[in-house]
């Protein structure tokens, strides 16, 4: 028995066969059956990775320039080139797809150059036309009419029934939140239909498919809900000439397409660029394959991760082993043990763009709770009429509506919204003085830059000056005297220390191991809570409750209340501050005001009448908030037990991924009043999410940089032996010559096939590698 | 169907020698290591040459038989812008046959044209065809 070809010194060509299958009509119809095109020269085919379409060069050498092939092989036709079946091999399709160009060229020659016309066609892949002939905007939901009894508890999607919102953007997991409906829709080629008829060709095939759905009622698109969706037959216009379904997609049982990804927009794509925005964050990546009858597929597998060395449906990928002969060494024994031979190749080993670290950092974490508030004004700010007996210490709207000049009387022209002095923050602004603000300064600012002068003390005094006159050798004033440059700081706001976060948030998240907060004094934000208003999943808002006894009771007050967009805090915008008072008219017991109504501003003024100290706890006037703020820090994710450094890199080599937008954490706290009341709350915890999508990144970025051009003596087209995009190098045996990477004790990688070049004249296979951080292949 | 070269160049005084195939053979060689790897790309036809004598069909003068002389010439040329076909020479048939290039070989000394006794003209040629099939 004679040894296999690849297994000899004499090989012999391989010669691959071209059929074709001429379209008619627009859109076109193809014939069943293909027809071989015997007088067809195959020039090139290459391979390509990912959204890249596979493109191969033929001549007819026996045409003119001016001619077409059978009179009419032309755009549009299909064409597919495959190496016949022969003993102990299959039929193999190595490419096909779609006559896109014509090249026609011809030469009269001269005395030194030859003549010559030529007929050329070039052809591009399936990927090519889902690249120009699909595009994904909008949503497809379930509307109001695709559910019988909709709105009653008898609500039931239609079979088959579904709506397409253009207005919609088509974003998987929008902002962190889930919007698949968790209903899927299972339908028919043949159950789409336009006004004339039919739109697909029943292939028999059910497809079944998430739709979007509002938020409230939704669940987390999966990555695979997602592929399934994008390259579904509502999306996928091409499905006649280049279907994708369960059947044909392979490679998505893998668990990583059960990630749940945040955040991915396809809006605007066509679907391979979509199913790169899907398949990137995985570490994932596609090629086109075909059927043992040349039908078309759609491979997915993960990026340089190939373990096998047998191809099968769950190892889509496989590893190969080249061999570049030793120095000195006879071929004839690597040849007869039919080693994958290089006849030349080109590597380049770079750690320079290696990211052994990547950190992963997502949104600012978010915390509801319920905290009092600190009065952020001063006391003297508060305008308080004594005359009479504080006669007119408030007014209320009735004695308002009779006074010809409201604004005679001091309560209406400083502490009403139409009086002529008001004063917007006097017992109006509360603030949860997160930053400090409205703590022991001045004593708190000293040393500080503001724009209004630097803050020194001096003799247990205060003073704002400018900077540019300070000495050099001191903070003093160079010129003492010069008081319009030096200012004394009367007064200042005195209430107490600036807010502790963690008297409402648990300590997990914000201190460090050594109990260390890890926040800083500055100005935050008041933001809705994440807890819903029952039934509705929307926001229960910001609640704000007053006390008029110290604390005791609280009551809910309807006023016209908006929150500080600087800080986290209030401003009270009802105008007349008197309308604030407790459901049951009450009034003052003793003191200055005894037998006065007990309202929002007359009890602040009892305070202040009283001298209470605020900061001490005194005051009988109280405002708590409920709501939700982000803090300092996002949730992170940098370390790994495994994530120790790169092969090939002896340095931890950072980069930073935002996620901000599509991982965060939200969090309830048990203080907020909404908790206690047994309110639902939105709360979210991503930061699995968000280290699994990192662990991805890491994987596939971690090892060194292998971008390699790898040139074979023959083609490798055998079943068991070709060599398929994706398929991974592990090793040039010979040289003894490892290009794999370990990433942790039991994974490693090594680096992957991006390209194949088949040179049928020459009978050599171009292989292109990618460097391990996504480097693009070669034009 | 095949033609006969005797039909063709009208005389029977051809010398036909069929070349043995060109062969087209890559060779490869690695880095560092002895020893080659052959690709066998495939048999490119074969040569087959064809010598003879164009006779004129006048003797009346020099003139008129050099001049039928040279419309036997152009005729013969002709056979080069043919499609490949089969031709016979003595019962052997050459497959898909090209007429590649057409030479005049001296008769006496350096003369190409010779005339007989008998008033004809003649020239010695040689084809070279090329035959596309391995057969």
């Amino acid at each position: 028995m004679s040894k296999k070809d690849y297994k000899r010194l004499d090989r012999t060509a391989q010669r691959l066969w071209l059929d074709y299958k001429i379209a008619t009509g627009t859109p076109p119809v193809y014939p069943d059956q293909w027809r071989p095109a015997y007088a067809a020269g195959i020039d090139s085919v290459q391979i390509n990775s990912g959204p890249r379409s596979s493109l191969a060069t033929v001549t007819f050498p026996s045409l003119r320039w001016n001619e077409k092939y059978a009179n009419k092989l032309t755009f549009g036709d299909r064409v597919r080139i495959y190496k016949p079946a022969s003993s102990g091999s299959d039929e193999v399709t190595i490419f096909s797809g779609f006559v896109t160009r014509e090249i026609s060229e011809f030469s009269g020659g001269t005395d030194k150059s030859a003549g010559y016309e030529r007929c050329s066609l070039a052809l591009a892949d399936h990927r090519w036309l889902l690249t120009v002939g699909t595009c994904l905007y909008g949503q497809r939901v379930r509307g109001v009419d695709d559910y019988n009894n909709f709105g009653t508890i008898s609500q039931s999607p239609y079979a088959l029934k579904s709506t397409f919102l253009s207005g919609r953007r088509c974003v998987f997991n929008e902002g962190g939140r889930a919007n698949a409906d968790p209903l899927l829709l299972a339908i028919k080629t043949s159950d789409v239909t336009s006004p004339d008829g039919n739109y697909f060709l029943d292939d028999g095939v059910t497809h079944s498919y998430r739709l979007f759905d509002d938020d409230d009622r939704s669940i987390y698109w999966t990555a695979r809900d997602m592929i399934y969706h994008v390259t579904g037959i509502f999306k996928n216009s091409q499905y006649n000439y280049a279907p994708l379904n369960y059947l044909n997609m392979t490679g998505l049982t893998d668990v990583i397409f059960d990630t749940v990804l945040h955040d991915i927009s396809v809006e605007g794509l066509n679907i391979l660029e979509a199913l790169t925005a899907i398949c990137d964050p995985l570490g994932v990546s596609f090629r086109e394959d075909y059927s043992p009858s040349g039908d078309f597929q759609l491979t997915f597998y993960k990026l340089g991760s190939a373990s096998s060395d047998t191809r099968s449906t769950t190892a889509p990928t496989i590893t190969h082993e080249l061999y570049a002969p030793q120095v000195g060494e006879d071929i004839s024994d690597a040849v007869s043990r039919g080693e994958k031979m290089v006849k030349s190749a080109s590597l380049d080993r770079d750690i320079s763009s290696s990211v052994t670290r990547p950190i992963g950092l997502g949104g600012r974490m978010r915390f509801e709770f319920t905290a009092e508030l600190i009065p952020a004004f001063l006391d003297s700010d508060v305008h308080i009429d004594d005359a009479s007996s504080y006669a007119n210490v408030f007014l209320t709207d009735e004695t308002l509506a009779e006074t010809v000049n409201p604004n005679s009387l001091e309560y209406y022209a400083y502490h009403h919204c139409g009086g002529l002095y008001y004063r917007c923050d006097a017992a109006r602004k509360w603030a949860l003085n997160e930053s400090g603000k409205y703590s022991v300064s001045p004593a708190w600012q000293i040393g500080r830059d503001y724009p209004t002068g630097f803050i020194v003390s001096d003799n247990d005094s205060f003073y704002r000056c400018l900077k540019n006159h300070l000495s050099t050798s001191s903070n003093k004033p160079a010129e003492r005297a010069a008081a319009a440059i030096w200012v004394s700081i009367e007064a200042d706001y005195d209430r107490g220390k600036p807010f502790d976060f963690t008297t409402v948030i648990d300590k997990e998240y914000i201190t460090d191991a050594n109990g260390k907060r890890i926040y800083a004094a500055i100005k935050k934000q008041l933001l809705s809570s994440l807890s819903v208003v029952e039934g509705s999943g929307s926001s229960a808002g910001v609640s704000v409750e007053f006390s008029f006894d110290s604390g005791t009771s609280w009551q809910t007050i309807p006023c016209a209340i908006y929150p500080l967009d600087d800080e986290f805090g209030i401003r009270i915008a009802e105008p007349n501050l008197a309308n604030i008072h407790p459901d049951k008219v009450t009034t003052f017991t003793s003191g200055d005001l005894i037998d006065k109504d007990i309202n929002l501003f007359s009890s602040i003024a009892d305070d202040i009448i009283a001298e209470r100290v605020f900061k001490d706890g005194d005051w009988h006037t109280r405002v708590r908030v409920t709501a939700s703020v982000q803090l300092d820090n996002r949730i992170y994710f940098g370390t790994d037990t495994d994530n120790a450094p790169g092969y090939g890199s002896p340095f931890n080599q950072y980069r930073v991924y935002d996620f901000s937008s599509s991982y965060g954490l939200g969090k309830r706290d048990s203080s907020s009043r909404f908790y206690q009341q047994g309110k639902g709350a939105a709360e979210y915890d991503q930061r699995s999410g968000l280290q699994g999508q990192l662990k991805s990144i890491r994987d596939a970025n971690k090892g060194l940089a292998v971008s390699g051009i790898f040139i074979l003596e023959r083609l490798w087209l055998d079943d068991s032996e070709i060599f398929k995009v994706g398929d991974c190098i592990t090793k040039i045996a010979g040289r003894d010559f490892d290009l794999s990477t370990s990433i942790t004790s039991d994974q490693s990688q090594a680096t992957e096939i991006i390209q194949i070049s088949y040179d049928i004249e020459k009978q050599t296979q171009t292989l292109i590698t990618r460097d391990l951080k996504f480097s693009r292949p070669q034009d | 169907m095949s033609t006969s070269l005797t039909t063709i160049f009208d005389t029977d005084e051809l010398v036909v020698t069929t070349h043995p195939a060109i062969v087209d053979r890559l060779y490869s060689g690695f880095a560092g290591a002895s020893g080659l790897v052959a690709m066998w790309l495939g048999k490119r036809g074969r040569l087959i040459t064809i010598e003879g004598r164009l006779k004129s069909d006048t003797n009346s003068s020099y003139s008129s038989a050099r001049a039928d002389l040279l419309d036997k010439i152009y005729a013969a040329e002709e056979l080069m812008s043919l499609d490949a076909a089969d031709y016979t020479y003595q019962g052997e048939t050459m497959k898909n046959l090209l007429f590649d290039r057409m030479e005049l070989l001296p008769s006496y000394g350096s003369q190409y044209y010779a005339q007989d006794s008998g008033g004809y003209l003649s020239c010695k040629f040689v084809y070279y065809c090329r035959s596309l099939s391995d057969e």
